[in-house]
């Protein structure tokens, strides 16, 4: 059976120059679900993890559980007080481009927290998954997503030809 | 006009008697990412280890893994082509493993990042599902994809299709 046709491309960027931020704003609420496709480098010294923020909140409101393989061992981890989404993805300082996808589920509801499920591929380094929540700005909301703003943990930039794509996923 | 995604750009059946491999070739480079979603089977018992060739090419792989088997997660890592598994025929009559493959940015000068879900079922207490990071370090656009065992061939019934993805 063929896949529907439900990946609608909402906006795309593609760094000619480095650069610490990628922002979608004004996010449509016409979807069911959000999907972000990145394909980061950094100009760090080193693999380097994804930052994220929903809606410009950096409160200690985001839950992760994250599982990663990086060859040898399988490590996992939980934090119920991050201030965003750490280790969503990396950004790899070698001479390719990580992949990792960020799936956000039912973002434009306003009667739950909003959950979103991340698979992170970066060939020299590991292979992970995580499921993370946010809590909303107040710590106990249930807005919707708006904005996604995604930065190199711990500061540095985006590589030039890093991209990061917004999808919108329909239900029906 | 509002873009199509993901476009199907290829399928394939394979018929009675097996097929020893899988290939979508002249794949047009008019999309951003390729998604490839394979369903398939051995007439094998012996292994259920599935490679992926890139422009012909099987060399300049690696890969890190992450799986699970019903008891126990493990990591593994490699440089070979290994790019999932498939149902062997020692496996429950009628079942297919499931992986789903996804090649950002194909036709770029970079190296190839690729990720991969794959799975296969069988009614015993062993089944694995696995995560793989795959990277093709070769500066060519994907041009073809194929598909091998590490012996035998393809069953019947198993599918492959490619579609291609744009971002705008």
């Amino acid at each position: 059976m063929a896949i529907a046709t439900t990946y609608t491309p909402i906006a795309t960027q593609t760094l000619g120059s480095a650069a610490s931020t990628f922002t979608f704003s004004s996010i449509p609420q016409t979807y069911t679900d959000l999907l972000v496709v990145s394909n980061a480098n950094t100009t760090n010294g080193s693999d380097s993890e994804i930052h994220y923020v929903i809606n410009s909140d950096s409160g200690n409101h985001y839950s992760k559980t994250f599982m990663y393989g990086n060859g040898s061992s399988v490590i996992t981890f939980r934090d119920s007080t991050l201030s965003g989404g750490e280790n969503g993805g990396l950004a790899v300082a070698g001479s390719y481009f990580a992949t990792a996808s960020f799936h956000f589920m039912n973002y434009s509801n306003t009667t739950t927290y909003k959950i979103m499920l991340l698979q992170s591929a970066a060939g020299t380094n590991s292979a992970a998954i995580g499921a993370y929540l946010w809590r909303g700005s107040t710590g106990s909301s249930t807005e919707a997503i708006t904005r996604l703003d995604f930065t190199v943990a711990g500061g540095g930039n985006f590589n030039t030809g890093t991209s990061f794509t917004l999808y919108g996923i329909l239900a029906a | 006009m509002a873009t199509v995604n993901p476009t199907l750009i290829a399928s394939q059946v394979v018929g009675s008697g097996g097929a020893a491999s899988v290939t979508f070739s002249s794949i047009p480079n008019t999309y951003t990412d390729l998604l490839i979603s394979l369903s398939t089977r051995n007439d094998t018992s012996s292994s259920n280890t599935m490679y992926i060739a890139l422009n012909g090419s099987t060399s300049s792989f690696t890969f890190k893994q992450l799986f699970g088997d019903g008891g126990a997660a493990h990591s593994g890592s490699g440089s070979t082509n290994e790019i999932g598994v498939s149902n062997s025929a020692a496996y429950t009559a009628s079942t297919f493993s499931n992986t789903s493959i996804y090649i950002p940015n194909y036709t770029s000068s970079n190296y190839k990042s690729i990720s991969v879900d794959t799975v296969v079922e069988n009614n015993a207490t062993t089944s694995y599902a696995l995560f793989y990071a795959s990277l093709w370090s070769n500066t060519a656009a994907v041009t073809s994809v194929s598909f091998t065992l590490t012996s035998g061939n393809f069953a019947q019934y198993s599918t492959a299709y490619l579609y291609g993805i744009k971002n705008s």
